[in-house]
């Protein structure tokens, strides 16, 4: 087999596995520029929200490269129009600037105006964009891109096997490229998505705040919080990071349980909540039950938010194991729980309550200090406070 | 007196590109990757046209057109940048650009201001 094809038929083999079409396009075209030996190569892509092609443009000498959005081309472009509207001045694909050239040069063409007028407005733009041949890229009837190909090295001309050959590479681009398309699509929607289910969240979580009027903003300081600490556990090594995916996974447990962490609440009668002054036992009894209303709240989705559910339940938790509803203690609380117990004490004393005005930060963080072992893990106390120490910085 | 281009732009790329663009067409370019030294080519090359970005890492690009209107009013400028915001082209054109471009260009309107400027018509 002839050097280039092997080296382009590698390339339409693996480039299916890119799903990024930038990235795609860009190894493209530096391939061919290698295979065939060119000047330069770039490619013009279709961008469907933009409704133009865009030109990028890669490898090459220097003075050819491209930053991406700086070039256009609109679908009014005599390129464009020639090769969608089907055209079809020679037997083939390709618009060939010399050929281009001859042919204008030729009497016979001189008899019809309008495509002289065509060819001369397609060699001005070829011109432009230093194109010896222009290749399109079709999937099905869409001209997907145009792949514009520059001088060959050594002023040597190319040869119909090698333009065959690419253009069959280019309509191998376009489905890859359609393919890549697809896949960026999908994951957009899916970041989207994703963006959406946790504002939902958040409203639910904030649900109960429209109860109790001293919390206002308590659920969204409480998982901001919550996840500064737990970014610095993974940077203390605390949290093993058995790989990104899993570290992303407990992220948005924790982030969920932050969120959600006071939703029993809104099974606790409003006059226990916004009670001013000390509750009786019986009170107290009943404002304990709120970790494990949220849980039976949540039920539907045991398996989903499993995590997050356990969070929630166990965010009263103390690590000496004076805590409820369990009375668990140390490593035996879950470390989302502990995480959001820590965050939901601090931001407790430095907000107002109905039995007490908001600790001044100082305080507030020296209360912590002070149950650092009894109430609180002390890595995570640690943790909390290189977090504080940073934002003072 | 020859025909003769500076072209600013804070991305290399663009202006590498832009700079063999013109160069094709028997035009003598300069380039300025900041406005400091597009100053001091505007002033030592007495170019007749300028192409300016408006996005420049150490003056912003309208001071720099003013800045180089005030040295000389004589050169034709096109701006040619990704700002799109109507009061930014307005104010463009007040301070003496002619033409503005935004990006992504279609390279023949390049070509045609450029040949507008130089006053001459492609055959």
């Amino acid at each position: 087999m002839i050097g280039y094809r092997k080296i382009l038929e590698q390339a339409a083999r693996q480039m299916i596995l890119i799903h990024d079409p930038d990235v795609l396009i860009r190894l493209i075209i530096k391939i061919v520029i290698k295979a065939i030996g060119l000047e330069h190569a770039g490619f013009l892509l279709y961008e469907e929200e933009k409704g133009y092609y865009t030109l990028t443009v890669s490898g090459g000498k220097s003075g050819t490269k491209l930053s991406e959005g700086f070039a256009r081309v609109r679908r009014e472009n005599p390129m464009v129009k020639y090769f969608s509207y089907g055209y079809r001045f020679w037997r083939d694909d390709f618009l060939i600037h010399s050929r281009i050239k001859r042919t204008l040069e030729s009497k016979k063409m001189l008899k019809d105006p309008l495509r002289r007028q065509l060819l001369k407005e397609l060699q001005y733009q070829m011109e432009l964009h230093k194109a010896e041949v222009c290749l399109p890229c079709f999937f099905r009837d869409k001209l997907v891109g145009i792949v514009i190909l520059g001088k060959k090295m050594k002023r040597k001309t190319f040869t119909f096997s090698e333009l065959g050959y690419l253009s069959i590479l280019a309509s191998d681009v376009a489905m890859a490229i359609e393919n890549a398309k697809l896949f960026q699509g999908i994951r957009i929607q899916l970041d989207k998505n994703r963006k959406l289910f946790l504002r939902m969240i958040e409203v639910l979580g904030g649900a109960i705040e429209a109860k109790d009027k001293y919390t206002s903003g308590h659920t969204s300081r409480v998982a901001v919080l919550s996840l500064k600490i737990f970014e610095e556990l993974c940077r203390r090594g605390i949290v093993k990071k058995k790989n990104y995916q899993e570290k992303l996974r407990m992220k948005e447990m924790l982030h969920i349980a932050a969120l959600l962490h006071d939703i029993g609440k809104i099974g606790i009668p409003e006059h226990i909540i916004n009670k001013q002054g000390p509750l009786t036992p019986e009170e107290r009894h009943i404002i304990e039950q709120h970790p494990v209303i949220g849980v039976n709240i949540l039920y539907p989705l045991r398996k989903e938010f499993k995590d997050a559910i356990l969070g929630i339940k166990h965010h009263h938790e103390r690590y000496d194991g004076r805590g409820y509803p369990e009375g668990r203690r140390g490593c035996h609380i879950p470390l989302i729980a502990a995480i959001i117990g820590l965050a939901d004490a601090y931001d407790a004393m430095t907000s107002d309550r109905p039995y007490r005005k908001a600790l001044a930060k100082e305080r507030a963080i020296g209360e912590i200090r002070k149950n650092k072992g009894t109430q609180f893990r002390p890595d995570i106390v640690e943790a909390f406070l290189n977090v504080l120490m940073r934002e003072e910085v | 007196m020859g025909e003769r281009v500076l072209v600013v732009d804070n991305e290399k790329e663009v202006s590498n590109f832009l700079v063999s663009f013109l160069k094709r067409r028997n035009i003598k370019v300069f380039s300025a990757t900041s406005a400091a030294t597009a100053v001091e080519i505007y002033k030592k090359e007495k170019p007749n046209v300028v192409l300016l970005d408006i996005v420049m890492p150490d003056m912003d690009g309208l001071t720099l057109l003013q800045r180089l209107k005030a040295i000389d009013s004589g050169p034709h400028i096109g701006m040619l940048t990704s700002r799109k915001s109507s009061v930014v082209i307005a104010e463009v054109k007040k301070l003496g650009a002619e033409v503005f471009l935004s990006k992504p260009v279609e390279l023949s309107e390049i070509d045609k201001v450029i040949k507008g400027f130089l006053g001459r018509d492609r055959v």
